[in-house]
């Protein structure tokens, strides 16, 4: 049976509703029509689930961690790092991840040893990592490259 | 040393924003070094050079106090989890690790964590920015001293990728009475679901919610500024004490008498028990909190309350006594605790 709503989708969910003569209308929605409702909310999976999830669904590969050790699949099992340098080490498979747990690919927060430099610096900072994540948005990644070297230039610039 | 911070603990001094709904607001900062290894591969040894490390960056530029864990029984180490001021985790791990206590007793700094930091700021009420400067103003201060393991796409790394970036976790503490009693609590939580914030009962487990008392929080760490974060979790946050006014208005209009039995009958079962487990005197401390956020129990401070809440739980208990006491014997305590606090006005 299609949706009643939007006559596409197959239908999944049965309501009753009080309909504007008083009386009882049965309606047979999908999914994304009761969602769209209120009448369905999508059960939000914590970004430790979500973790698990995507660390299950990930190819097996052998690399191992120069710095500490750990083996890409012990990474996968427990889902945790052996030192900071694995980021490093697994980039090119932890990347998409990552960016599918927190729906970013960039930090765009506070970094190391903001708290010394002058006010204006900082400043600037923040208004270059807001345009920076404006231009990631945007999928403007020139544009992006080059705002990133200008924030490199300020960090350095000590 | 007195290892219950409990009189100065500023969290429970019921005297920031709204703090008749919103009891504490917390932010925790998550940060590694560069030079050890994370938690997964960090050997003993390694741990104790970390430790060690910290501390005394902490003790040379800070006022405070520094709790090695080997040297506290378990009932303090219980203690510091019932006062907010470590996570289960931590209270329950195996390994070596240290707390760091702010002499001010509003930031704890957890040592070798799932990460090698975490800082943690405890405020009264509804301050997410006033909490973010405290522990920021930590951060800051080990950042001058110590190298932080961080990289220019990822931000600040963490032993778990759900950390990564800021790591920063802001909190409110809820207390939702109104909210719970005219059903509509579900509602609520659900719609702060939806918007991607974690919602949970403070004590006990999944839908078995004490005390009416709740907390939420931000779960994404990364592509967000902090303040963008804080600006995330603080409107929602506004909203649910908006409804949780409505909600006790609509209360004391509609059911004035029932609302009163309710607080009133809880107030004298908490004056005049022989025997208090903790769940109990948790949920009638809950009657009892809304009748005096309300303006109908004039007798006592919200900080008597809250320091109530948190001197009732089991370890909290035993040290507030002096003593190790068997399950029985600290029901029969805690209701001479609340008998004696509820006449004496704290």
């Amino acid at each position: 049976m299609l949706c009643d709503n939007c006559k596409k989708r197959e239908a999944k969910i049965k309501i009753k509703e009080i309909g504007p003569d008083h009386k009882i209308v049965v309606l047979n929605l999908c999914e994304e029509c009761a969602e769209k409702k209120g009448i369905l909310i999508k059960q939000q999976i914590s970004p430790l689930e979500k973790l698990q999830e995507l660390l299950t669904k990930t190819k097996k590969i052998d690399l191992i961690c120069p710095n500490c050790g750990l083996s890409f699949t012990d990474f996968k099992k427990r889902g945790r790092f052996g030192c900071s340098q694995c980021y490093q080490t697994f980039r090119s498979e932890i990347e998409r991840i990552i960016a599918s747990i927190h729906g970013a690919r960039s930090h765009t927060g506070k970094r190391p040893r903001e708290g010394e430099k002058p006010q204006s610096q900082r400043i600037k900072m923040m208004r270059l990592r807001e345009e920076l994540k404006r231009a990631l948005e945007r999928e403007e990644y020139e544009r992006a490259a080059e705002i990133r070297d200008q924030l490199k230039k300020l960090v350095n610039n000590e | 040393m007195n290892r219950l911070p409990i009189k100065e603990l500023p969290w429970l001094s019921a005297t920031g924003p709204y703090s008749t709904i919103v009891i504490s607001s917390r932010v925790r900062i998550a940060r590694n070094l560069k030079a050890f290894k994370f938690d997964a591969k960090l050997t003993d040894k390694e741990a104790e050079n970390l430790l060690a490390l910290i501390a005394d960056v902490l003790k040379t530029s800070t006022e405070g106090e520094y709790f090695d864990f080997s040297l506290l029984n378990p009932i303090e180490i219980q203690s510091l989890l019932e006062s907010h001021l470590i996570s289960p985790d931590f209270a329950t791990s195996k390994k070596k690790r240290g707390l760091f206590l702010l002499k001010s007793g509003n930031c704890a700094i957890m040592i070798n964590e799932e990460d090698h930091l975490r800082i943690q700021a405890l405020v009264s009420g509804f301050d997410f920015e006033g909490s973010f400067e405290v522990a920021n103003r930590i951060e800051e201060l080990l950042d001058s001293q110590l190298e932080l393991a961080f990289d220019e796409t990822f931000g600040y790394l963490t032993s778990c990728p759900t950390n990564v970036g800021t790591g920063l976790r802001v909190s409110a503490f809820l207390h939702l009475p109104g909210l719970v009693l005219t059903k509509e609590i579900e509602k609520v939580l659900r719609g702060a679901m939806t918007i991607g914030l974690a919602v949970r009962g403070v004590f006990g487990e999944g839908s078995d919610i004490r005390g009416n008392l709740f907390q939420i929080s931000n779960q994404i760490t990364l592509g967000s500024s902090e303040a963008e974060i804080i600006e995330t979790l603080k409107r929602p946050t506004e909203q649910i004490i908006q409804y949780e006014l409505k909600a006790r208005d609509s209360l004391s209009k509609h059911a004035p008498i029932e609302l009163e039995d309710k607080i009133f009958r809880a107030l004298a079962i908490l004056k005049s028990a022989r025997l208090l487990t903790s769940i109990e005197a948790t949920n009638l401390l809950s009657a009892v909190r809304l009748g005096v956020e309300m303006g109908l129990i004039k007798d006592y401070s919200l900080a008597l309350i809250n320091r109530l809440m948190i001197l009732l739980r089991p370890a909290n208990l035993q040290l507030y006594l002096g003593r190790s006491l068997t399950p029985n014997d600290r029901d029969i305590e805690r209701a001479k605790l609340f008998q004696r606090m509820l006449r004496d006005g704290g």
